[in-house]
């Protein structure tokens, strides 16, 4: 528990220093709003259309790919912090064939990808 | 005494976050009141000295899983504006679900002898032993669950394929 | 943290205090004194950037503030920040325009916890140290996308969705690129892993041929990861405006501002850590008598002013370029060096 507690004493203070600085600057800096200077700035002309773009489809495909990798990367940190135990123990090469299956489906999810064109973004 | 204020504040983010995603009507705002409970969830876990699955709850499901929701809100039209209700109210049968799940969960609580500490033992690394029992104890759940992240893959592939014709905004 | 515990029970006027408080104490002075580095340093680093684009574009950079090359220009700068109006555009969704810049900041700043300064210069020595850092950059994605979202800006809507995507797609080459070191050293702590590089300057994790293949990825990821050129996409001055912190000014700004200057340290800091050596000189004699802190730091600044140096000089890359290469290059490349360390350690052992 001790370990965590300045993580927790950090972020108090980031917290704590931020709001306070923000207090300060309404404090102290002026307020003149008109309505000119509160749209949008979109390169100084009046803006267009409305916000609720509709995003290319490719943003959703990266992010479903970065969770499943991201997802096999959770696996292979435990295992790479244990494989030098493993060498240790003698049992190096058994556990590396095991991780072998595991990363080779991985290569095969990721070459599959790549034939498909799902890494694509033209 | 100091650490159950701070576990209570915690489990108060946690719960009033919750809330929020239920409640809002705004489905980012939904999003973003996930991440205050996940966050939270992820304070549990370090209280519960499970410090490689605190990180993986914050990478996975904050970095991964939060982002792939809000990118898909953010891919559909008139967000703010949508309605979240369901044309079939039926309130009873609703309560009903409700009350019983409740008495369930409660009873389940009350039932189980929790492994309760007076105190919390200091944080032993957990990601050393999580690799062994990986490839010891749990190698077929292991390996299977590379199986299943590759099916993922290839539903992800389906994806982009169906996707291809369509004319979007190239960003 | 523990030379602060250290200093305070040697202090006449901390004599007697009970250990609770002294070592709340502790946390509390290294808790300021890492808030006061990142400020100090985001500016001194902001005044470098300003300089070094001056020297390589043949120009002065900043001159006045401060009479010695404008070295006082950061602070300027700060104060005006804080003096200048807080602006909230019209329809901006208020919850999240004010939690975005929080976020980046916050999710920035609880990476310097796990930084090993020196062997006794550490906030938290965590066992999933670097896996923390890590974690740490989601905070800053969602930041990220809270401030385009909450801007009710097409342009900020662009640079946040470009940014989130880069950000999270280079995070894979860049975890990637440090399992091998990991799979060496058989831990996740920033520490253990920077201890494991002492002695001779070859017993640096650089001149490993393998570790070096995850330096080079790591380096190049690690630019996109604090969104810096080549891979500033989510900015890119020339056709978003500013991207996702365009509509922010005073005060917020300065926090997206600090973020970013602060996170250019961090992966600076990680990567010294896990490849260059720590807090070591390289030569065991010297190590004895400098401080550890200096060395770190010093290196690490050395990794920022390539960042800013490659700044100033390279283009800006394209969206499918950059994604070409983190997705068909970098992964690949990480996958078969990981690969390629683990077949030599089990055969060789």
């Amino acid at each position: 528990m001790n370990a965590y507690v300045p993580i927790l004493v950090v972020m108090t203070i980031a917290v704590v220093f931020s709001l306070l600085f923000l207090v300060l600057s309404k404090l102290l800096g002026p307020s003149r709003p008109d309505p000119e200077k509160l749209t949008a700035y979109e390169c100084g002309v009046p803006t267009r259309g409305s916000t609720n773009l509709r995003f290319y489809v490719r943003f959703y495909v990266v992010a479903l790919l970065f969770l499943l990798f991201d997802l096999e990367a959770a696996f292979l940190i435990p295992w790479a912090v244990s494989f030098r135990s493993f060498v240790a123990d003698g049992v190096g090469y058994s556990m590396f064939a095991a991780m072998t299956v595991f990363f080779g489906l991985l290569v095969v999810g990721l070459v599959y990808e790549w034939r498909k064109g799902a890494l694509e973004w033209e | 005494m100091i650490s159950t204020v701070i576990w209570c504040l915690f489990a108060g983010m946690t719960v009033m976050a919750a809330l929020a995603v239920a409640t809002s009507k705004n489905v980012v705002h939904c999003g973003f009141g996930l991440l205050f409970s996940l966050l939270g969830v992820c304070a549990m876990y370090v209280f519960l000295g499970a410090d490689f699955l605190a990180a993986t709850q914050v990478i996975v499901y904050v970095g991964g899983i939060l982002v792939l929701i809000l990118f898909g809100v953010m891919m559909t039209h008139r967000i703010t504006a949508t309605d979240l209700k369901s044309e079939l109210v039926q309130p009873v049968a609703a309560l009903i679900a409700a009350v019983a799940i409740l008495v369930l969960s409660v009873g389940m609580i009350l039932e189980q002898v929790w492994p309760a500490k007076e105190h919390l033992d200091p944080i032993t690394p957990t990601t050393h032993a999580f690799g062994v029992s990986f490839l010891t104890d749990y190698l077929f759940p292991f390996e299977f669950a590379s199986v299943l992240l590759l099916v993922a893959l290839i539903g992800a592939a389906m994806f982009t394929r169906d996707s291809a014709g369509e004319d979007s905004d190239h960003v | 943290m523990e030379a602060f515990q250290q200093m305070l029970s040697q202090a006449g006027w901390a004599q007697g205090m009970q250990p609770w408080a002294l070592s709340g104490l502790a946390m509390l002075f290294a808790g300021g004194t890492i808030l006061g580095g990142v400020a100090v340093g985001a500016m001194f680093f902001i005044w470098t950037e300003r300089k070094v684009a001056g020297y390589i574009q043949s120009r002065y950079g900043p001159m006045y503030v401060g009479h010695f090359h404008g070295v006082l220009q950061s602070i300027a700068d700060g104060v005006k920040l804080l003096l200048k109006e807080d602006i909230w555009p019209t329809d901006a969704d208020k919850f999240l325009f004010r939690i975005a810049p929080l976020l980046v900041f916050t999710g920035a700043f609880l990476s310097f916890v796990v930084l090993p300064f020196g062997p006794d210069f550490v906030g938290a020595s965590l066992d999933i140290g670097l896996f923390y850092a890590f974690a740490t950059s989601s905070l800053v994605v969602m930041g990220v996308i809270a401030a385009g979202w909450g801007s009710n800006n097409k342009w900020s809507l662009y640079g946040a969705m470009r940014g989130a995507a880069q950000v999270i797609s280079y995070e894979i080459p860049l975890g990637l690129a440090v399992l091998p070191v990991v799979m060496s050293v058989g831990s996740l702590n920033l520490g253990t892993l920077a201890e494991a590089q002492r002695g001779w300057l070859w017993s640096w994790h650089l001149f490993n041929p393998i570790f070096f293949v995850s330096f080079v990825i790591y380096l190049i990821s690690s630019l996109a990861e604090v969104n810096r050129v080549p891979f500033d996409l989510p900015e890119t001055e020339s056709e978003l405006v500013s991207g996702y912190h365009t509509e922010y000014t005073g005060m917020k700004f300065a926090f997206f501002f600090l973020g970013e200057y602060a996170d250019m340290f961090v992966v600076s800091a990680i990567a010294v850590s896990v490849f260059l050596g720590g807090w070591y000189t390289g030569i065991p004699a010297v190590d004895a008598f400098v401080p550890a802190p200096l060395v770190f730091i010093l290196k690490s600044v050395f990794l920022v002013f390539v960042q800013i140096w490659l700044r100033w000089t390279l283009p800006r890359l394209r969206v499918d370029q950059l994604m070409y290469v983190c997705w068909k290059v970098f992964i690949p490349l990480s996958l078969a060096n990981l690969f390629i360390y683990g077949l030599i350690r089990s055969m060789v052992g």
